[in-house]
């Protein structure tokens, strides 16, 4: 259990770019809104395929759709390429 | 290729050994043994699969066990009562291969522009989504049996030759644990013998300048997307084919065995071992595997032995060993255990040569 709610936390950040405060604030928030509506409406949405078993499909999926988008987060900086 | 009389040699006992490991484990340690280091074999095949992606290619992977998933399901299906598949194995490992290589492009796509923390994650949920699936797809139609997994898989096995029973030959009992090591060691060389041509190939140096810096190797002419693809597709690959024997040998898949702890592990492997050299990466799968099953064995009768009863219970036991044995290998050998060369001389560097450089490549004067 434990070790699901880090992997949250890290999924969080990432998704509002490491390294900054507002961003991991952002992205806190909305994971936990996305996962929630996503797990209580994707039965409705997909006519029963889908149930709230996937709740964390919702979140990884949200979370690599940002990225292919915003490859540092939200509202992260873009990263600099090696030192 | 040439070989040196001495290696020659070398190679010829090296080979002996090999071939004569399972008989002279089950002389000495017993049955359990052999199919200990049939595991091993697997896992060096998947810690070689993860050495192209992370060794090579320098893309951090930790859901690489979603691959070998792919290849044990895609075995399981075809194999078993589930849906009253039975292809031959020669049709269902080369299929389970594809299929992982295909998840593999699947991956690799969206990530090309990650680095560092943001791959790490996203290959991570990746890792996650497949078993989330595998463990929910029983309703509303029932592909994977969900939870309780596949069970009832056929053995491997080609043409009338099933490697799930017990052969006899020139008067010597070949048992089922015997064949499926010499099958699997079969598969382990050929991935030893894919990733050493691919080391030193227009491929693998295109990879190793990626991960020393993709910038520069772009601007080398090096087509970084593809490349990168193609590292990510051929770790899976092997990943696959790893998971389709797996599911032959088990006879059981479930996702309980596809867990992150699992892609944890093979990263172990690999980091441990020395990340980008293939002896290291064998040599890592051997200790990790090996370790903790000896451990497993020997901690509970050592505690008997020491101090009369059994202090701390061997299972939680192990894994507290396995941490600590981990940071204390990183703290004094921090390239791994058996590093390549190259590695070994950027994390440990030879202070003589290191002024050498200074003095003749750096300064312009000179």
């Amino acid at each position: 259990m434990g070790f699901m709610l880090g992997l949250k936390a890290f999924t969080a950040a990432v998704l509002g770019g490491i390294g900054n405060l507002r961003g991991a604030m952002l992205g806190g928030v909305l994971l936990g809104l996305i996962e929630s509506l996503g797990a209580g409406y994707i039965g409705d949405l997909t006519g029963g395929f889908l149930g709230s078993n996937y709740q964390d499909v919702f979140a990884f999926f949200v979370l690599i759709a940002v990225l292919v988008f915003r490859p540092s987060g939200l509202l992260g900086e873009r990263v600099a390429e090696r030192a | 290729m040439r070989l040196h009389r001495l290696a020659k040699h070398y190679f010829a006992a090296l080979g002996v050994a090999l071939l004569a490991l399972p008989f002279i484990v089950d002389a000495m340690f017993g049955h359990g043994w052999v199919r200990i280091a049939d595991f091993a074999l697997l896992y060096i095949m998947l810690a070689l699969g993860l050495n192209i992606v992370v060794g090579y290619a320098g893309l951090l992977d930790l859901g690489y066990i979603a691959f070998f998933a792919v290849g044990a399901y895609t075995y399981a299906l075809l194999g078993s009562p589930q849906f009253g598949l039975h292809w031959p194995m020669w049709a269902v490992l080369p299929l389970g291969a594809l299929f992982a290589c295909g998840f593999g492009v699947l991956l690799g796509a969206p990530t090309l522009r990650l680095r560092g923390d943001y791959l790490a994650i996203v290959t991570l949920g990746f890792g996650e989504i497949i078993r989330i699936f595998m463990n929910n797809l029983n309703a509303p139609v029932n592909i994977t049996n969900g939870p309780q997994g596949i069970s009832g898989i056929d053995p491997l096995r080609v043409a009338d030759f099933s490697f799930g029973k017990a052969h006899e030959w020139f008067g010597v009992e070949f048992a089922a644990v015997h064949l499926h090591y010499y099958l699997f060691l079969a598969f382990t060389l050929l991935v030893i013998f894919v990733s050493l041509r691919l080391q030193h190939s227009r491929i693998g140096r295109a990879w190793m300048a990626i991960r020393e810096d993709e910038v520069a190797a772009s601007a080398m002419g090096i087509n970084t997307r593809n490349v990168k693809l193609l590292a990510f597709a051929m770790g899976a690959t092997f990943g696959g084919i790893s998971g389709g024997l797996f599911a032959g040998f088990q006879g059981f898949v479930s996702p309980e065995s596809f867990s992150l702890m699992e892609s944890v592990m093979v990263l172990c492997m690999v980091v441990l071992g020395g990340m980008g050299n293939i002896a290291g990466v064998v040599l890592g799968g051997v200790l990790l595997v090996v370790l903790p099953e000896a451990f497993r064995h020997g901690a509970g009768p050592m505690q008997q032995a020491l101090f009369g009863k059994t202090v701390v219970d061997p299972e939680s036991l192990r894994m507290l060993m396995f941490g600590l044995a981990l940071i204390l290998v990183m703290l004094w050998r921090p390239a791994g255990l058996w590093p390549s060369a190259q590695r070994r001389r950027e994390l440990m560097p030879d202070e003589a040569v290191a002024q050498q450089e200074r003095d003749t490549v750096y300064d312009v004067s000179k």
